[in-house]
């Protein structure tokens, strides 16, 4: 009976890996077999060059990578220093600074491009970086809790007291201690952020920019197999990136071990 | 090194006052603990010392200079705290050179300053090991030998054994204080632990509610407390109901007393009690003092713990030799009396 139960239950957990393994890679296979498949069935890699011939294509991915890097950047600029902040000076904040990060998930797109719209001041309406603000504040409830939840598996105050009574300086603790030591959170901030710019579609096409999800969108219409194609590989980016941050991070795991305290 | 002087320091966290006017001095070199339970200030007092946090009000001098206003990074102080504070990301070595570098010293200096202290504290083996490979014990000797390092002029020690097992406590205890006498560092230490406290300090201060309450030598503050509080805190202490004969005297189990000099003032008709060590407690001939009912019996090697119940509700802790209670049982009846010249008399 007990065999027969523990049978039951590995082939209860088996059967829901496939289906979740299906549910992810079958609509990936079905994208790759329409976009290099014509309509005799043969295969060619011909939308893939017909997608990169599109000069907007190729300008849109370019300018989507370059504000992929800006919110990166910006991001982990204002993050970083206010999550040590908040656990080094006002921990009893975190809490509600956790609930501010999570509002971006509740309020609709909509109201948040057009509000973003109305805020932003004028020079940056002239600019599609001003997207880059936006997707700071999109990012958020993931951000921060990826930084967070980094800076709360080391005993920051504590770290940031000792180097203080040795003697050190800001600039030190920062970029000796603090950093080293939440680089896996600043990793996960990163793919988070490169993933969800190069994907999102409701704030760049309310601004009216053309990045590299609008553009994908409207030339579906024109050469649908072209842009299924550019979103396969794309997919296939994110994923790359996700595994280079992963190894990048590997190769440090083994010395910021969790167990500090 | 530096002798160290709170002059009428007080914090306040609101309404709460976390520390109420501590003045002390210690001595260049001297090895001083503040005892005290949770709460009780002692760690306020220590992090106002380090620069971590302000004073409300008061001043704090190292020698003449007043360093009140001083940044943590520049009083010159070494501190091991509480919870394991090695740096994660660096090595053992790394961690303590860390405190060198920060201070700009030569590679020559800094790799003769650490050989030095791991060669002395037996960590060289464990030089390249990260924080995580280190047991407990061996990452405090870390913090330890990386706040040595700096040669600081004060050492603070915010509770570091408290997180140890009973055994590495000891050692490293010791290993502490060789370390301070060796190296001659005025040094104050936070704990929670008479024991501890008495085993390592030249002075003991005790704290209760954000005051000090009193400072002294161990001996002195087991022997002769100056508040209920210490006697109670420091060291076990029986209380026994006394009736109070004049201002100087009480009288319990049949027998009268002299009060100590340092017991608070009381009346005829004020509520005493009598604080009685549990060696002071001695068994008595046949008929004389008090008799009771041994209760327990705890046996702690050279020495014999008894519990016993004195009337209907007052239980006497008795500490004898071995020997002398080897025969006795609980339930035995057991007549007990007070040899101390003075008793310190406390008052409700």
């Amino acid at each position: 009976m007990e065999k027969l139960k523990s049978f039951l239950n590995k082939s209860l957990l088996f059967l829901a890996l496939i289906i979740g393994v299906l549910f992810f890679l079958l609509p990936i296979y079905a994208s790759t077999v329409f976009a290099l498949q014509d309509v005799e069935g043969n295969y060619s890699l011909d939308p893939i060059s017909r997608a990169f011939a599109n000069e907007e294509i190729t300008r849109s991915l370019l300018l989507t990578l370059r504000i992929s890097v800006l919110t990166v950047v910006l991001t982990l600029l204002v993050l970083i220093p206010t999550v040590a902040w908040l656990h080094i000076v006002v921990p009893q904040a975190r809490k509600f600074v956790e609930f501010l990060s999570l509002l971006p998930l509740v309020i609709p797109p909509i109201v948040q491009g057009v509000g973003f719209l109305y805020s932003m001041p004028s020079f940056l309406k002239s600019t599609p970086y001003a997207l880059v603000f936006a997707y700071m504040i999109l990012a958020m409830p993931f951000t921060y809790r990826a930084l967070d939840a980094a800076f709360s598996a080391i005993d920051t105050k504590t770290l940031y007291e000792a180097s203080l009574t040795l003697g050190a300086k800001w600039r030190t603790l920062v970029f000796r201690i603090l950093i080293p030591n939440v680089r896996t959170g600043i990793f996960a901030a990163t793919f988070l952020i490169l993933a969800l710019v190069l994907g999102e579609f409701a704030y760049a096409s309310l601004l009216l920019w053309d990045t590299f999800p609008t553009v994908l969108a409207v030339a579906g219409m024109g050469d649908a197999s072209a842009a299924v194609a550019l979103s396969v590989l794309s997919l296939l980016g994110v994923w790359l990136a996700l595994n280079v941050i992963n190894l990048l991070n590997k190769s440090n795991r083994s010395i910021v071990n969790v167990g500090v305290r | 090194m530096a002798r160290v002087r709170f002059s009428k320091v007080t914090k306040r966290y609101g309404k709460t006052e976390a520390l109420r006017e501590l003045s002390l001095t210690v001595q260049d070199g001297e090895f001083v603990t503040l005892l005290g339970p949770s709460g009780c200030g002692k760690t306020t007092a220590l992090r106002i010392l380090a620069g971590l946090i302000n004073p409300t009000n008061g001043e704090v001098f190292f020698d003449e200079l007043n360093i009140t206003s001083e940044s943590a990074s520049k009083r010159d102080i070494g501190m091991v705290f509480q919870a394991y504070s090695l740096f994660p990301n660096l090595t053992a070595r790394e961690n303590m050179e860390f405190g060198l570098q920060a201070r700009k010293l030569g590679p020559l200096e800094i790799m003769n300053r650490v050989n030095q202290l791991m060669e002395v504290t037996g960590l060289s083996e464990h030089r390249d090991k990260y924080p995580h490979q280190l047991s407990g014990g061996q990452q405090q000797r870390v913090a330890l030998v990386r706040a040595l390092a700096i040669r600081p002029r004060v050492l603070l020690l915010d509770e570091p054994l408290s997180a140890l097992d009973a055994q590495v406590r000891v050692q490293i205890r010791d290993e502490v204080r060789r370390l301070q006498r060796e190296f001659g560092i005025t040094t104050i230490f936070v704990t929670h632990d008479q024991e501890e406290a008495m085993a390592i300090s030249d002075r003991v201060g005790v704290m209760d509610k954000g005051e000090l309450l009193q400072i002294d030598v161990p001996k002195k503050l087991y022997d002769q407390p100056e508040h209920p509080f210490v006697a109670k805190f420091f060291g076990k202490v029986n209380s026994i109901s006394a009736q109070p004969i004049n201002s100087q005297r009480v009288r319990f189990w049949n027998k009268e007393y002299q009060t100590s000099p340092n017991s608070p003032r009381h009346g005829i008709a004020t509520k005493s009690w009598a604080l009685v060590r549990p060696e002071s407690i001695v068994e008595a001939p046949q008929g004389q003092g008090v008799l009771g009912v041994i209760k327990e019996i705890s046996f702690l090697g050279p020495l014999t713990q008894l519990q016993i119940q004195v009337g209907k509700n007052e239980s006497i802790i008795m500490t004898s030799t071995s020997g002398n209670v080897s025969g006795r049982k609980v339930g035995d009846n057991i007549w007990i009396t007070v040899d101390a010249e003075e008793l310190f008399v406390s008052v409700e």
